[in-house]
């Protein structure tokens, strides 16, 4: 974990509210693995005080880059930066998917849940196969579909709830095809909160091994503060940002 | 150089500064950021005697420049946090204050009975004042009578150095401060948080399952130098000034107001190496101001 002051090389905004930073930081992206998290910082002084936790989307020797959507006041910050700019940036953070090869991965995406699993996806493809269901309200939400086409994956479902790209309805529709027409053995997934309930749900008879990445409200980010917390399978809590965010399927309460 | 030594009497700390219970895990949570050894001393997260889940989700509401919090002191109880802290003090041998809490006098007496033998331990944080463990965020602090009573009945049974924290709800601090040095507390800390709450809009319900959460972080840094200034006015034992501390200044100023230390706390979770950047910053402005050490310049607004 290192605490530093990053400079932004690039802000590419790709429409009003979705934008991709990347940041100069040498020693996080050298430390850095697919599902892991950064805090950035987006203000002044004291205002908004809490940094922003953001997952990991890429690493390029010292280029780090996330993408995100603008959510709030201190997203909107973020989406303000230029290059030239410095911000404070705390990581890697969390638990990451697990280093594996020669399986048959599934990464399941929901929305910007997709920004984390290109990351893995770009570990994985060297030594697995790889196959990606990818999902969202309506085209214009399926974001970076460009740099999906450029990797090695063996095959793509885009789904749209409005059926206005790829097949229609949600990732959870389209997962039972994917599982019985291919050998897959593991499941990377991040989204929504509800869509990670719902394939949850629909995981539990799959015979996979499913590691999914939880989303949470958070404070500091590395386990101090107990602010981040999802229901544990076995009672009690679970923090997203120590014990997660990515998560073996039976060890969290996906219940909505 | 200046003379950063705060002396307590009981304890002398190596400098003022004291990452603050809850903000400050159990020390090891920092040990990627800093060295535990530069720091004053440090607070571990309140404990009960038996392991406590904490309050359902959500447990944070950003507001501008701090935070409200109602994460109901989670934690490993008693025989888990004495764990921890034999792994701890392994690597560290700044003084470590562990914050007793209890539902009950009782559980308080037995909590701080149970560390009150292990040498790691070298304060005990008595903390009357944690607002989000009771509904409407009651807690003994806020009854001078309840207050003086249960330090009392801890510190007849301790001889570890007793510190008692306050709370900022009350209507006049000096009588509850009165209360806790009439009761036996060496060392008083204050304020923990100011009870405040957030709405959700959409939703037309509080924020916070339990309504009412605690206000910390630098929002809060002028009401909490006024408080300590009368808490300091009120007694002669020692007060360690806590409430939005987030510079070197700041610590100046609470030792002006006539604390004897300080703790630092939401900024500990924004910026982890933030004590230490607080002690340097604090060491060059002495040198600056020609400030020789910390007792040139306590209490001097009184």
């Amino acid at each position: 974990m290192v605490d530093m002051n990053a400079g932004i090389l690039e802000s590419v905004h790709l429409d009003d509210s979705h934008v991709i930073l990347t940041l100069d930081a040498r020693e996080i992206a050298a430390a850095s693995s697919p599902g892991q998290f950064v805090m950035l910082g987006t203000g002044q002084e004291t205002d908004p005080l809490l940094r922003r936790p953001l997952g990991i989307m890429d690493v390029e020797l010292q280029r780090l880059s996330v993408f995100f959507q603008v959510a709030g006041r201190g997203t909107a910050l973020l989406s303000r930066k230029r290059p030239g700019d410095t911000i404070p940036v705390l990581g890697p953070l969390g638990k990451a998917f697990p280093e594996v090869s020669g399986r048959n991965i599934l990464a399941v995406a929901g929305g910007r849940g997709i920004a984390p699993l290109l990351f893995a996806l770009k570990k994985y493809q060297a030594d697995n196969r790889v196959f990606l269901v990818y999902g969202a309200r309506r085209a214009t939400e399926l974001h970076l579909r460009d740099r999906i086409e450029t990797m090695g994956i063996e095959k793509t479902v885009y789904c749209t709830e409005s059926g206005d790209f790829g097949v229609t309805g949600r990732v959870t529709d389209h997962l039972a095809e994917m599982l019985s027409e291919n050998p897959i053995d593991m499941t990377i997934s991040c989204g929504p909160h509800a869509m990670l309930a719902m394939l949850a749900m629909r995981l539990e008879k799959s015979g996979t091994e499913d590691y999914m990445s939880a989303e949470a409200l958070m404070g500091c980010g590395f386990g101090a503060c107990h602010s981040c917390v999802v229901n544990a399978t076995k009672g009690g809590y679970l923090r997203v940002c120590q014990d997660g965010p990515v998560f073996l399927r039976e060890e969290v309460e996906w219940r909505i | 150089m200046a003379d950063l030594t705060a002396n307590l009497g009981f304890i002398r700390l190596k400098n003022p500064v004291v990452p603050a219970s809850g903000t400050f895990g159990y020390g090891e949570e920092f040990a990627d950021f800093m060295d535990l050894n530069f720091l004053g001393a440090f607070v571990t997260k309140g404990v009960y005697l038996d392991a406590r889940p904490g309050n359902p989700p959500p447990r944070i509401h950003e507001t501008p420049s701090g935070l409200l919090n109602s994460i109901g002191l989670a934690g490993p109880g008693c025989r888990g946090l004495a764990d921890i802290l034999k792994r701890v003090a392994v690597s560290t041998k700044t003084p470590i204050i562990v914050n007793v809490c209890g539902a009950s006098d009782e559980e308080y007496l037995e909590v701080a009975r149970f560390f009150d033998p292990l040498p790691q331990v070298s304060m005990l944080e008595l903390n009357i004042s944690c607002p989000n463990v009771r509904a409407g965020g009651m807690c003994p602090a806020q009854d001078p009578g309840h207050t003086e009573r249960l330090v009392s009945m801890v510190k007849k049974k301790v001889s570890t150095p007793l510190m008692v924290k306050l709370s900022p709800n009350v209507p006049d601090i000096g009588i509850v401060a009165r209360a806790a040095e009439s009761g036996g507390a060496e060392a008083l800390s204050l304020v923990n948080t100011f009870l405040g709450m957030a709405v959700d809009l959409e939703r037309r319900v509080p924020v916070f399952a339990n309504v009412v959460a605690g206000l910390s972080g630098p929002a809060i840094k002028p009401l909490a130098l006024k408080l300590v200034w009368e808490a300091c006015r009120a007694v002669s034992i020692p007060v360690m000034g806590v409430g939005g501390i987030r510079t070197g200044r700041d610590v100046l100023e609470f030792i002006m107001a006539g604390a004897h230390a300080v703790q630092t706390g939401t900024v500990n979770l924004v910026e982890p190496g933030a004590s230490l950047r607080i002690i340097r910053e604090m060491e060059a402005l002495m040198d600056r101001l020609h400030i020789k050490d910390l007792e040139e310049i306590r209490g001097v607004l009184h």
